[in-house]
Parts: C-alpha cells; structure tokens; sequence
C-alpha cells in the first residue's frame, strides 16, 4: 500500500485539478485530501459538527474525527455513505439548523462521492480480484462454434448477461452462474454434439428444385376477411426433414430501370396450415445487382426446427402439403415491389421483428407506364436441399475423430479424441489423471449406451460443463501445468492461505492466449497461438506484437470491434428504445439495426487502417448503407443495403460518434431528444466522468405545469436548474447536451423544436402547438460557451482529449481484462494514456501497448 | 398477433382441460425418500409483479375513477374502473392498501422489483439478496412436481442489480433466470417427454457427468483466490441443484408428461404485442397448474429498468412509454392513462383466474382457483414511492381464506405477513418471514 500512495502522489503531480471536474481519477488521491481540508472540512464545521462532534453525537454519528483518507483506519465507508444519504435527502442539516447553500451543497456531495468510489476501488483492489470469469453468452456460442465445428447458435436458450456498472457484458465479478444455465449448458452441449458427431447411415435427403413458381389451391378473392396471399415465387417442399440444416439456392438477376437502386430478395420458409394465412419466418434478405447477363447465384442456409413447420395432422384446406419456400421482392427503399393494389393482412416478418409496427404499409409500387422496362427481379431457379451436409459423416465429424485408429480398443480411441478436444476446450494441456478421469466416465458409460459415438457425445459433454471450460480460469500461482500434482489440502487451510489480495503474479503462456484470444476474438485461441504458448515463445515481444496484428487483420477481430462498440457506446440500448409513431409515424426500426451498424463500422474502420481515434469525435466519413444514407440526407448515398464508407460534407453535419443515429437516438426517449441522456452519455462514455447517480426521492420535473408546457425543452431545463435540489448536479450536466439540440429524437436535423402540449380533440395524443427554433446556445461548466454540435466536437477536439484519451484507454482495459478496475490499476492506466496521446490516438497501436502491458499480462 | 387460423385459445384448453382434470399426482406415489407420498390435492402459488406503480388520486379528485385501490373499506368497498374487470371474481378476492416491505422503503424508488418478494434491504455496493417467497416455498413443495417452480418475464434473465427482470431468488439470494419467450416457457415445461429411451439414458449419465465436474471444480478451488473461489461457490451449488433435479426427473420418468396442444397458445407471441404476450404468459401459468407441471410460479410483467414492457400501453392506445405514464399519473388526466392500463392488466389477470375457476379439482366440488394463491401488485404506489402497495390476493378458498373485501392497514404492519399467512396457507409451517412480525389478520 506504501509504494501505491507514492505513486499516486507522483501522479498528482503530473495533472493538474480542474475545479469543475467532479471525476474522480483527475482528483487524486492527495488532491483530495486536500481539498478536505480547504473546503470539506469548513463546512462541515460550521454546520454540522455541533450536533456530530466532541460534544454531541447525534444518532451515534461524529464527524469531526471521521478520516477522508481511505487507507486510514479511521475511515468508514458506511458513516459517510449514510452522510451523503443524508445530505442528499434534504434530511441534514436538519429543518431548524442553518441549511447547506448550494455552493457547499455541492461541494460536499461531490467530494463525498468520489471518495466514496475511490475506497470501494481500494476495497476491490484489497479483496483480491476476480480471475476466474466465466464465458459471456456471445463468447460461449463462438467457442462452441469453433469448437465443435458447426454452425448455429447453441447459445440462444441461456439467459442474457447483465451489464456491470461501466456497462459491461465480460465482468466476472458480474456473471453468474444458476441451476438453469448448468441445465441449459449440459442440453446444448448435447444438442450440439449431436450434430457436430453422427451415428449410421447418412439420411435421406430431400431436394427439389423449381424455375417457374408453384400454384397452390390457394383461394383467390377474400375469404374470411383477409386477402389471399399471393407470393412472388413459391417452391413446395413437400416432404421434409423435421431438423437439420438446410440449403436454399437462388439464382436470379435484377431489371433496373435508369436512375433507380437495386431491388432486394427476400426468402421466407414456413408452412399454409389451413386457411390462407402463411406463418413463415425470414431466412435472408439479399440486394440483387446483377444483371441478365450474368444472374448471381444466392445460398442461404438454417436450420429446420427453427421454422414453423405443419402438424403431425393435416386440417382444412391445405394449399401444399408440407412446407413452402417464399420468396418475394422490395425496391431498394424496401417497398414490395409489385401489385400495387395488394396489401398483406399480415405483414411478412422482417429481420428484426420489432419493426413491422411502425413500417409502413406494404405498398407495392405500380406498373411503369408505357414501355418503359419494369423494375424486376427475374427468378432463374429455387433449389432447396435438406437436411444439407457438406459431406457423410459431416467435416466436424471427421475432425473430432480424426486420428482414431479402428484397430483400436473403444477405450483407446475415445482416449486419443478427449486428449486433442480438451486441450482445445480447456485451451491448455491436459494433465494425464485429467484425462484418466474423463476415460473413467467414457468407460462408465459406453455399456449404458449403444454405439462408441453415442458414448464419446455424452463423455465429450462432460468437457463442455466443466469449470475449466465454461470459465476462463487463471490459477493463482503460475502451477497451471501442474494441476493434477497438487497434494490434497484441508478446507481450512486453502481458505486461510487465499484471502484478500494477492501481489499479481505473471500469465502462464496458455492463460495468456486465452485472454488474448477472448480480447480480440471473443473465442477460443487457434492452433498457431496454442502452438505458440506450448513452445513458449508467445511472451516474446516480437512474437506477441505479431500475433496481436495477425489477430486484427483476422475476420474474427469483428467480434472485438462489434462486442467492444456494443458496450463502449451502449448501442444495445437502441433495442430499448421505443419511437413513438405519433411523433415520427415514417420511422422504420430496420434503421436501428442500421445504426448499430454504423457505430461499429466505424470503430472497425479505425482499426483495420490504423486511424486515429479522434475520429470518433469528429471525421470527414461515415460507414452507411443507403436506408441510413437516405434517412441522414447525406450528399453521398450507396446504392445498396450493404454498408460502405462514405465521405461526409460539412452540410451533412455528421461525422463522429456524437452525428451517429445510434447514439442520438438511444438517448433520447423515442420522442423527443433528451439532454440529460445524452449529456450523461458524454460525461460517462466519452470523457469519463459519470455525474454521480442521481439521489434518492430526487422531484420529477412537472413539464405540463401551466408555466412549463409551453417552453422549449432547454427551457424547461433552465427551469429545473433553478430549483435548489437539482442545481447542484444538473448544472454540470445539462450543458454537456444542449448543444446538440439541432438533432431530434432519431437523429435528424431540425432547425425548429417544436412543443406539443396533450391534444384535446383526441385524447392520449399529443398536437403540436409551436415551433420556436432550435436552442443549442450552452456554457459548459469551465465556462466556455459552444453554440453547436460543431462547436462541440471542435472543443473535445481541442480542451477535452487528455480526458478522451483516457476514457479510451479505461474503456479498453475494462473490456480487456473483463474485470472493474482497481486503485491498482492506475500507474498502467496513466501510462497506457501517454502512451497512446503521445501515438495520436491510435487505437490499433494502443491494442499492441495494452497486449504488451504488465496490466494485461499479470493477474 | 393472433394467427387467423388459430383456434380459439380457450376452446382447445378447456377440451384439454376435460381429459386433465384428474390431478396429476393423484395415485402418484414414488416410495423415494425425495418425493414424499401424498393423496392431499396441490397447493399453488403464482406471484405477479408489475412495475412503476398505480395512480393514487385523492377521493375528491374527479379522477378518483382511475385511483388503483378501491373506495370504502372491509367488506363495505366499492371497486374503480381500474379494477372492475375483478367485479365477478371478488368472492375470491381481497385487496390489500397500506402494505409494503419496511426493509425496503429506503431504497431508491425503483430498486424495489428486486425484494418484492423477499423483502431484503439491497444494501449498496454488494446489492445482496435473500431468498425469495416462490424459492422459500420450492424447498417445501418444489419437490412434489416435475419441475420445482417457473420463474418468468417479459425481459428473461436476470438483469442488472435493482433493476432486474426476475423476481426469483434462491437461497443463497442469487438471481434466478427467468424465462421469456412462450415458446421456450413451453418446450421447458412440455418439450422434452423423459420416458423416451435417449431422455432415460441420459438422466442416468448426467449423474456421472456431473459427478465428475464437481470433482474437478473441488481440485480447481484449491488454487484460486478468495474471490475466485466464491465464483466457484456458484458453479458448484448450481450443479448439485441439478443433481437433485435429475434424482427427482429419474422418480417422475415413470410417469408420463401429459399431452399438451402447443397451438392452442400463441407461443410466437413476443413483447411487441402486448396482449398477445400477456395473454400467452398467462395462458402457460395455468397450464402449468393444470397439469401439475409446477406448483409455483412467479411472473415480471415488467422489470423497472429499460424493460421490454415500457410499450405496453401502446396496446390499447396509449402512449408507449409505461415509465412516463406513470410518472405523469399525478397531474391532470394522468390517473385516467394511468388507470385505463392498469385495467387492461386487470383484465388480463381476471381471465387467468377465471379459467383456473373454471376448472374443477378434485372430487368434492373444488377447482384450481381454490387451492391457489395468486399475489399480484407493485413494489410502488405513486412511482417513486415504495410504500403503500398495491396488492391483491386471490384463491386459496380451500385453504380457509377469506375473500371479498378490502383491508386496508397502516404502515406498521409489513408486507411479509402476509407472506407467512400464504406459507401458512400452503401448509409451511414458519412463524417468520425476512422482517415479518406475525401473520396478517383478516385474511
């Protein structure tokens, strides 16, 4: 603790304290107790110590000698917790005493807070660390996935993850574990064993292959109220496999009149169980741009259960007997392309199902006139194919057995398999009585059983349970090739010689491709990295930098891109998000999904090509498709719905991660933007310094108070700021937001704000009554004044990057070591952050830094 | 979105219904030490939680209408509109003001979904639970079924701390994952008949399996820290829970899973159409009860986080957003929003106890309304507020409760006691339950 307290004072040194800036990382640890005793400690004398001191100690509380230094002894977190409570609450000083300004109130409440974090730092770092964490959601159906060779999402009945406080999905601290998931576990590794490994003879395997559309006895004027459904191209299938994957081939090419985007092909499989109606689900949608010359050939694959599928019973009308592939086609804005006329009674399913609420109706777009050429998808052929197999036994299969001698004894063979698959599985060598052990269960099992797949599934299953596979674990000393030489010790004494803190002692080779491999593939390390630490080598400087750009420039550091962007900038909170149709009735939810999307495009950009990471406050590009180009306005737009860089103009007024859809959009409430959101948002996510949560029983701001409905939102802020009890927080909050009040609640441009007040003609909704113009004047609390989102990039660009630098670099360790970061951790962070300023910001560079760090490297 | 060419959810459930209504652990008797042999019909219990709170408009307000609780007191009330889709089931009915967890009324006013059912104070930092009621009574009748008890939500898992979207806590005080989609709710209940031969097998391996995890978790902990070490804490109490699932999943292969007709609900149904999934969420509660799948269940309509329930009110008009419905209930026209969705979730409630009323239980003239308890609220009054909550009771006339009234009591009577009154009620015997001082009187 000695040498920890030099340091901090080292870097108290190095940064100077700036008086708005309630963060507590820029106010050190000394600056703190410092500013104890300029302006705590006053006050505390003056207003609370008579009644908390020497003399008088009310409800058992003294102040005068509570220590705010978190390594005294006289230090205690629940004393000043409760006194925050207190002060928060308006409870003290009590209503007959002189009451705190808001000066002092503030004071006070901020300095409470940030020591209070600092101690449960302290606390973290003291208890020891959590090593052991188990596999994230994503980072078990990657494993399983790469392990196992096959290709679904085995993970899809485990419960979702809860977020740690800085909002991340990888904290051990925070994943858990339940009966339910052990259950869940133990069923998808059979499941997935199941296809991966297979008994017998390969099964039959139905086909069909169509160039002109089936025609059911599908009814062709109303019945029962609905319009019939009349799809675009219809394969039947009649007989088919109840599981499985399948095969959908499509060739086909598009017809494009001058001037227009291409046209869009949408694939759907499911079943007419009776009457008209079709229950089917999407398979894929796909941009077709090729042309009659050379048609472009379409694969999609899933798998059969996952399909609405008919009953063992036929009943009523059946139009085809078993299921129907359906495909059908949109113009590039997604507008069904033909019939005009037509509407379905019930929309077909779209990727993202939320959607189909607000999109809206299916119009189809009418007959060009004259001879003009007709916008078109052309089909050549449907070819669906199921269950669908590369090969028999399928290439998982053979890989898993590989090298299994026949000759063998059963015993012999299912030895050889286990030893290769836990060593992967468990991304170490596996010990022999580890190994023995699993052999023991193979053996125990196999006469219960009929055949020696059978009994390898459900032994290979045992590995996908355990610890040593669902956690990544890192042993507290560097034994971890010694696991199976460990005496037995008594419970008492392992308990005894493990509390608290431990000094951080060095990764094993394997731990360290293992952490590495999660960072920046979210899965299990490949046979060159495994091979790596098996020689050694993989600390070697040299050796490590290689490796870490190898793993970027791999398509797998997608994950690292796409997880990190999801939890770094919240964008998950884009599906939380509801936008009311009232406000913006042309409002497609398809658009969220795009959004995300941009947001990790961009942050995957910056890595692949090594740019700065300035370029999330401000850029010249963005990365959109043409749905999110168009919903923008920008000047430039792709012609399709894949995603692409695109240069942005200034009139565009895009450009970082403050003009991106996904931020503005889910921080807001889904009608109006929402300062305070997106204010917190910055503080939080881009500078960090959270504002401290808001307090207990703190009053609602009444916006239909007859004085309020009719201001601006800023003004209803202003507003708020002047009422005592929420000035103190909101007036280093509020200002951060406003400047981006141009940008509604979707992330349009707006010049005018419009108020709308409760409608009285038609209640539930709202009318709007004026539209002043947008306000986005704001004085920051250091004083500056920014009148835009421009000026507001231009000043985090210019006064706020050290503070940037660093929430990149705690953001990117955080995610890194999948673990809080302790009062341990900040002589590597403060490097790190050098380091990484002094590289202009180069995110890629930083990954290699951080990789190469003692923090990363030690646990 | 009702498919078309569904059937009516209600006509195949009661036709299920007729050829269920034996009870199915009648003349079960397993002679194992797990199970004890009882002919004694079930005792249920379903917990029902919705978010955010009611509005409280004062008795002169216009908008009193629109107020959750009802007027008058005892057995002289007079229901709202709110709750007037209960009006026919009263006699079955009591309704509670005044009640809330002491423990808890210092928290943050939306930390509470977290201990409405264990009444635990959620310290800071640790934000520690304590066992839940559902999970309390599970250690005494979880054992009589096929599965100990169904814990669901709108949004599934677990949450974060004080915002999360389960209402379940085990022993220990940690999360219970709830499940969400009816589908999934579905195939955990129905999906997998054991008495198949590779289902049979495979309850006598997983016993090995896990036998053989749980060793080596033992060696592992020798080399972690004390953090670490409770990590493993978990894993390995999760194994051993279901250790003890299979031992009892071997005793119920004997038996078969009652036929079920999946279509009869609309298991597709998901959170973006509020009725549909509400209705689906119900429609599985009972039935589980009716198939004696499970006697306990508890049910999140709504966590009080970003839940996936904020759009409800968009069901029937309203603005989607629950959160600021709710924030709004006390100004002007607030309580009638407010109310006209709290009635649709008491429509919604009504149809579930009416089909549980309307299917007969036993031979003496009773039904499973009779002999379940079904506890519905809010941790909140007014948003914010986390006293005073809004609660209801119904069911359980077998058991000797008593019905058609409003009780309404003061703020020093906690919640819990009615917790013990239910245990009671299920024949638990506990004197105490978290900070409990008896049992609730008039009940």
């Amino acid at each position: 603790m000695k040498s920890l307290l030099v340091l901090l004072l080292l870097i108290a040194g190095v940064e100077s304290v700036r008086a708005d800036d309630a963060n507590p990382e820029t106010a050190t640890h000394s600056a703190r107790l410092a500013a104890y005793q300029s302006v705590v400690r006053p006050v505390l004398q003056k207003l609370c110590v008579r009644c908390h001191g020497a003399e008088k100690q009310s409800g058992d509380v003294r102040l005068d000698t509570l220590s705010p230094d978190v390594d005294s002894a006289g230090f205690s977190v629940s004393v000043w917790h409760d006194a925050l409570d207190q002060i928060n609450l308006g409870e003290m000083p009590p209503p007959n005493e002189t009451p705190l300004d808001a000066v002092q109130h503030k004071q006070l409440v901020t300095w409470i807070a940030a020591t209070l974090n600092e101690a449960a730092e302290a606390q973290r770092y003291a208890d020891g660390r959590v090593l052991m964490r188990r596999l994230t959601r994503y980072e078990y159906a990657n494993t399983m996935r790469d392990l196992l060779g096959i290709a679904f999402d085995v993970a899809r009945e485990l419960p979702p993850e809860p977020a740690s406080p800085e909002g991340f999905l990888n904290n051990g601290a925070t994943l858990e574990m339940s009966s339910t998931q052990v259950e869940t576990y133990l069923a998808a590794a059979r499941r997935a064993l199941e296809v991966a490994i297979v008994t017998g003879e390969q099964p039959r395997i139905f086909r069909y292959e169509a160039v002109e559309t089936a025609v059911g006895r599908l009814p062709r004027s109303k019945e029962g109220g609905h319009v019939p459904v009349n799809p675009e191209f219809l394969l039947s299938i009649p007989e088919f496999p109840r599981s499985g994957e399948f095969r959908m081939r499509i060739r086909a090419h598009a017809v494009v009149p001058e001037g227009e985007d291409f046209p869009r092909l949408r694939a759907s499989l499911g079943n007419v169980p009776g009457i008209i109606h079709v229950p089917r689900k999407l398979v894929g949608e796909v941009d077709i741009t090729a042309g009659a010359d050379a048609p472009q050939t379409i694969e999609f694959r899933g798998r059969m259960e996952d399909f609405p599928q008919p009953g063992d019973q036929k009943f009523g009308n059946v139009a085809f007997d078993g299921m129907i592939a359906l495909i059908d086609f949109l113009d590039a804005d997604g507008r069904e392309l033909r019939y005009a006329d037509r509407t379905y009674s019930d929309p077909p399913p779209k990727p993202n199902a939320k959607q189909a609420k607000n999109a809206p109706p299916p119009n189809g777009r009418p007959a060009p006139e004259g001879d003009a050429p007709r916008y078109d998808v052309v089909i050549a052929s449907v070819e669906f194919e199921a269950p669908y197999f590369e090969s028999w036994p399928p290439p998982s299969h053979s890989r898993l057995l590989a090298h299994s001698d026949d000759t063998a004894t059963e015993a012999d063979r299912a030895r050889a398999v286990l030893k290769r698959f836990m060593r992967r599985a468990y991304r170490r060598p596996v010990q022999s009585d580890e190994l023995d052990q699993t052999v023991d269960l193979f053996a125990a099992i196999r006469p219960q059983v009929s055949s020696f797949e059978e009994a390898l599934r459900e032994t290979l299953a045992s590995v996908l349970v355990s610890p040593h596979f669902l956690y990544i674990v890192e042993l507290r000393e560097s034994r971890a090739t010694n696991v199976s030489q460990q005496q037995p010790v008594s419970d008492t004494d392992s308990t005894n010689t493990t509390r608290g803190r431990q000094e951080p002692s060095r990764l094993t080779d394997f731990e360290l491709a293992t952490r590495l491999s999660y960072f920046l593939w979210s899965t299990l390390p490949d046979d060159r990295l495994l091979e790596l630490a098996e020689r050694g080598e993989l600390k070697q400087p040299a050796v490590l930098d290689a490796q870490v750009r190898r793993m970027l420039d791999d398509e797998r550091s997608n994950e690292f891109v796409n997880r990190f962007a999801d939890q770094w900038f919240d964008l998950t909170a884009l599906e939380r998000v509801a936008v009311n149709p009232e406000f913006y009735p042309d409002f497609d939810s398809e658009l969220k999904v795009a959004m995300q999307a941009e947001t990790r495009g961009v942050l995957r950009e910056i890595v692949r090509n090594d740019l700065s990471c300035l370029e999330l406050l401000n850029s010249d590009w963005t990365i959109a498709n043409r749905a999110l180009a168009t919903h923008y306005g920008l000047s430039d737009r792709p012609r399709t719905s894949a995603f692409e860089r695109v240069a942005l103009r200034d009139a565009d007024r895009r450009g970082g991660v403050l003009g991106h859809g996904a931020f503005l959009l889910s921080q807001s409430d889904g009608q109006r933007p929402h300062p305070i959101k997106r204010a917190v948002w910055i503080l939080d996510r881009l500078l960090d310094s959270p504002p401290a949560p808001p307090p207990p029983a703190v009053p609602e701001l009444d916006t239909e108070r007859a004085d309020l409905a009719k201001l601006t939102l800023k003004q209803q802020l202003e507003v708020h700021r002047s009422e005592e009890a929420c000035r103190s927080c909101h007036a280093g909050i509020d200002p951060w937001g406003i400047p981006l009040e141009h940008f509604d609640a979707i992330g349009l441009w707006r010049e005018r704000s419009p108020i709308r007040v409760a409608d009285r003609r038609r209640k539930g909704s709202t009318a709007e009554v004026e539209a002043p113009v947008a306000d986005a004047a704001s004085r920051l609390p250091d004083g500056s004044d920014i009148g835009s989102s421009a000026q507001l990039k231009e000043y985090l660009l210019t006064n706020r990057r050290e503070q940037f630098a660093r929430a990149v670099v705690k953001r990117l360790a955080g995610y890194a070591l999948g673990r809080s970061l302790d009062i341990g951790d900040r002589p590597a962070i403060e490097q790190l952050r050098q380091d990484f300023v002094a590289r202009d910001f180069r995110l890629r560079q930083l990954v290699v830094a951080l990789v190469g760090s003692e923090l990363f490297q030690s646990k | 979105m009702k498919k078309s060419w569904q059937l009516d959810r209600r006509t195949v459930l009661k036709a299920a219904g007729a050829s269920l209504a034996l009870p199915w652990l009648e003349g079960m008797s397993f002679g194992s030490e797990s199970a004890p042999a009882t002919n004694e019909l079930p005792r249920r219990m379903c917990c029902i939680l919705f978010p955010y709170g009611i509005a409280v408009p004062k008795d002169d307000d216009p908008e009193r209408e629109w107020g959750w609780f009802p007027t008058g007191e005892g057995h002289d009330y007079r229901l709202t509109r709110v709750l007037q889709p209960l009006q026919s089931l009263m006699d079955d009915v009591t309704i509670f003001s005044g009640l809330s967890h002491p423990n808890c009324r210092g928290m943050n006013g939306h930390d509470t979904g977290d201990t409405f059912l264990t009444g635990n104070n959620l310290e800071a930092v640790t934000y520690r639970n304590t066992v839940s009621l559902d999970q309390f009574a599970a250690q005494y009748i979880g054992v009589q079924t096929r599965i100990p008890s169904l814990t669901i939500s709108t949004d599934g898992g677990i949450g974060p701390r004080t915002r999360s979207t389960t209402l379940s806590y085990s022993p220990k005080g940690q999360p219970i994952p709830a499940l969400a989609d009816p589908k999934q709710i579905f195939n955990r209940m129905f999906g997998h008949d054991q008495a198949s031969e590779t289902d049979r097998r495979r309850l006598e391996t997983s016993g090995s399996i896990l036998d053989l995890v749980l060793d080596q978790s033992k060696s592992l902990r020798l080399k972690l820290g004390v953090a670490d070490q409770r990590k493993l804490d978990e894993y390995e109490t999760s194994v051993r829970d279901v250790e003890q699932r299979i031992a009892r999943s071997r005793e119920w292969l004997k038996i078969p899973l009652p036929e079920v007709d999946a279509s009869s609900i609309t298991l597709d149904a998901d959170p973006d159409s509020a009725k549909d999934y509400i209705g689906a969420m119900y429609d599985l509660m009972f039935l589980a009860f009716q198939t004696d799948i499970t006697r306990l269940t508890t049910y999140q309509i709504g966590s009080y986080g970003p839940t996936l329930a904020r759009t409800f009110p968009a069901a029937i008009g309203l603005e989607p957003n629950w959160h600021s419905l709710a924030h709004a209930a006390g100004k002007k026209g607030g309580a009638e929003k407010l109310g006209k969705f709290d009635q649709f979730l008491a429509q919604n409630l009504a149809g579930f106890l009416q089909r549980l009323k309307e299917t007969p239980e036993g031979d003496q003239g009773s039904n499973l309304l009779d002999r379940t308890l079904v506890l519905y609220g809010s941790s909140n009054s007014r948003t914010h507020v986390n006293s005073n909550y809004p609660l209801l009771l119904a069911g359980g006339r077998d058991f000797g409760l008593k019905h058609n009234q409003y009780l309404r009591f003061g703020a020093d009577t906690p919640m819990s006691n009615l917790f013990v009154t239910m245990l009671q009620s299920l024949k638990i015997e506990v004197e105490r339950f978290a900070d409990s001082t008896g049992t609730l009187a008039g009940v």
